[in-house]
């Protein structure tokens, strides 16, 4: 299966250059476009997963998250403690919040399709886990969910993750640790 | 905070618990997904092209408040002082004079009143309202929502602003004098207090109800504001003079929109389209930039 390290690069790394950032806060079309295209990967892939159910609302809200960026973006501070990336994946995030705890849905959606790959049994493998995670993932609370998402396929740390969802770093640690508990059949049972 | 200094604690993941995690796959976004975000981007930063006004600023905003306020304090005290002064005269009137002035007062005002509350209700819905809708200084397209402080204020002197108020308060003041009059179920004092009181608080009523309900029009009018940047699909053709008709997919819910369009060529039916303004609860649309892409309408209605 495709490596697709590209969206959970650590934050700090894989960041837009100085010079593309200057002239995207300017407001520059094409520097703004490229700024899209470098965290659009990692944006799509965080929503996707912290939205997992509801497949229909995923492109608008990455769309919506780009927009708060892209407007929000003159006053993101370069020379402030936050990296690009983790800003930008901190407003996903709580976008995604936002959305989640204003409705729930009646009926959760798992798509059944996985692009298809040339190793037909490693994969079906990999995809039936894969899906097994996915139903694990959303039945958990959003709290949750939004703790493991950052810490698994984003490598924030614990104080990102703190500063992100605004609590303390010990309920960073117990929220993991009650995710983790919650995902124990699938991430210890049987592969 | 660097990454080489993950914690590892017991609480956090394991190498296995990762490579797990890891097997669900997220999908990549569509093509031509950052051209779409940035012209939803530009078009959010950009005037709506209904807008003719600049917005408020906060120290105007805070200014126009002040001047509503000595406006309804002094329309109030004139009510106040008038509604007295016109019991009293009442009163007066009918002990002096036998009651048929005071009789002629009561048919005169609930005439008036009635014929104005008939035209509103016939022919002119929503107008007998503009002077409280206007009072605020605001146009319909802009600041609502942004000064909450200054609606709810509004709220509790526009009342006083409105005709609605005046036509409701005449015909009631006057449907209810000629009645208690007319029938003698009270003598003219208690005829004049009663009127007058019945016609201050219908009027008051109606006059709050029904700016209630343009408050949430146009709060709905606002919310539809927040389409402007989205795409869609054209449902009807639009020309220039030519209303059509498009739908929208907003967290996953179709919605149907009026359209508009200021281009030169006509929009036929099925071309995906970009909100670039709201005319009310009108979109305003162009062709949409990112046409060549498949839009997040994807299905035919």
């Amino acid at each position: 299966m495709e490596d697709r390290a590209e969206d959970r690069v650590p934050p700090g790394r894989g960041e837009l250059d100085d010079l593309t950032l200057a002239r995207a806060r300017a407001g520059d079309e094409q520097a703004l476009t490229a700024l899209v295209d470098r965290y659009q990967r990692r944006v799509y892939a965080l929503v996707t997963r912290m939205l997992v159910g509801r497949p229909q609302q995923v492109e608008d809200l990455a769309q919506e998250v780009f927009v708060k960026v892209l407007v929000g973006l003159p006053r993101f501070d370069p020379r402030g403690p936050a990296k690009l990336s983790s800003w930008i994946l901190t407003v996903a995030t709580r976008a995604c919040l936002d959305v989640l705890k204003a409705k729930r849905p009646q009926t959760q959606e798992v798509p059944d399709s996985l692009p298809a790959t040339s190793d037909p049994e490693g994969e079906t493998a990999h995809r039936q886990m894969g899906r097994r995670v996915e139903a694990a993932m959303a039945e958990l609370s959003e709290d949750m969910r939004a703790v493991i998402v950052l810490r698994a396929y984003h490598d924030f740390d614990y104080d990102e993750i703190a500063a992100a969802l605004g609590i303390e770093v010990g309920t960073v640690k117990s929220r993991l640790g009650r995710a983790r508990l919650a995902l124990k059949e699938v991430l210890e049972g049987e592969p | 905070m660097s990454n080489t200094e993950k914690p590892d604690e017991a609480g956090d993941l394991t190498p296995e618990e990762r490579r797990r995690l890891e097997t669900w796959k997220a999908p990549d976004p569509p093509p031509g997904f950052s051209a779409q975000v940035v012209t939803r981007a530009r078009v959010h930063q950009a005037p709506a092209p209904s807008r003719t006004t600049a917005p408020l600023s906060r120290a105007e905003r805070e200014r126009r408040r002040r001047r509503r306020s000595a406006a309804a304090a002094v329309l109030g005290g004139v009510a106040v002082s008038g509604g007295g002064g016109f019991v009293a005269w009442q009163a007066a009137v009918a002990q002096a004079a036998g009651t048929s002035h005071a009789m002629t007062i009561y048919l005169a005002a609930l005439a008036f009143g009635g014929v104005l509350l008939i035209a509103s209700l016939v022919g002119g819905h929503g107008h007998a309202d503009h002077d409280a809708g206007h009072a605020d200084g605001h146009d319909g397209d802009h600041d609502h929502g942004a000064d909450a402080d200054s609606a709810a204020h509004a709220a509790l002197v526009l009342p006083f602003l409105s005709l609605r108020f005046w036509i409701f308060g005449l015909t009631f003041f006057g449907l209810t004098g000629a009645i208690l009059h007319g029938f003698g179920l009270a003598g003219p004092l208690a005829t004049a207090i009663i009127a007058s009181v019945m016609g201050l608080g219908m009027g008051y009523g109606a006059a709050q109800v029904f700016q209630t309900l343009a408050r949430q029009t146009v709060g709905q009018i606002a919310a539809d504001g927040g389409h402007v940047g989205r795409e869609g699909k054209l449902l009807l053709p639009t020309a220039r003079g030519q209303r059509g008709k498009m739908r929208v997919v907003v967290n996953g819910v179709a919605t149907d929109l009026l359209t508009e369009t200021d281009e030169e060529k006509p929009l036929p039916a099925g071309t995906a389209v970009l909100i670039v303004g709201m005319r009310g609860t009108v979109a305003v649309i162009e062709r949409s930039p990112t046409s060549n892409h498949p839009t997040e309408q994807g299905d035919e209605p």
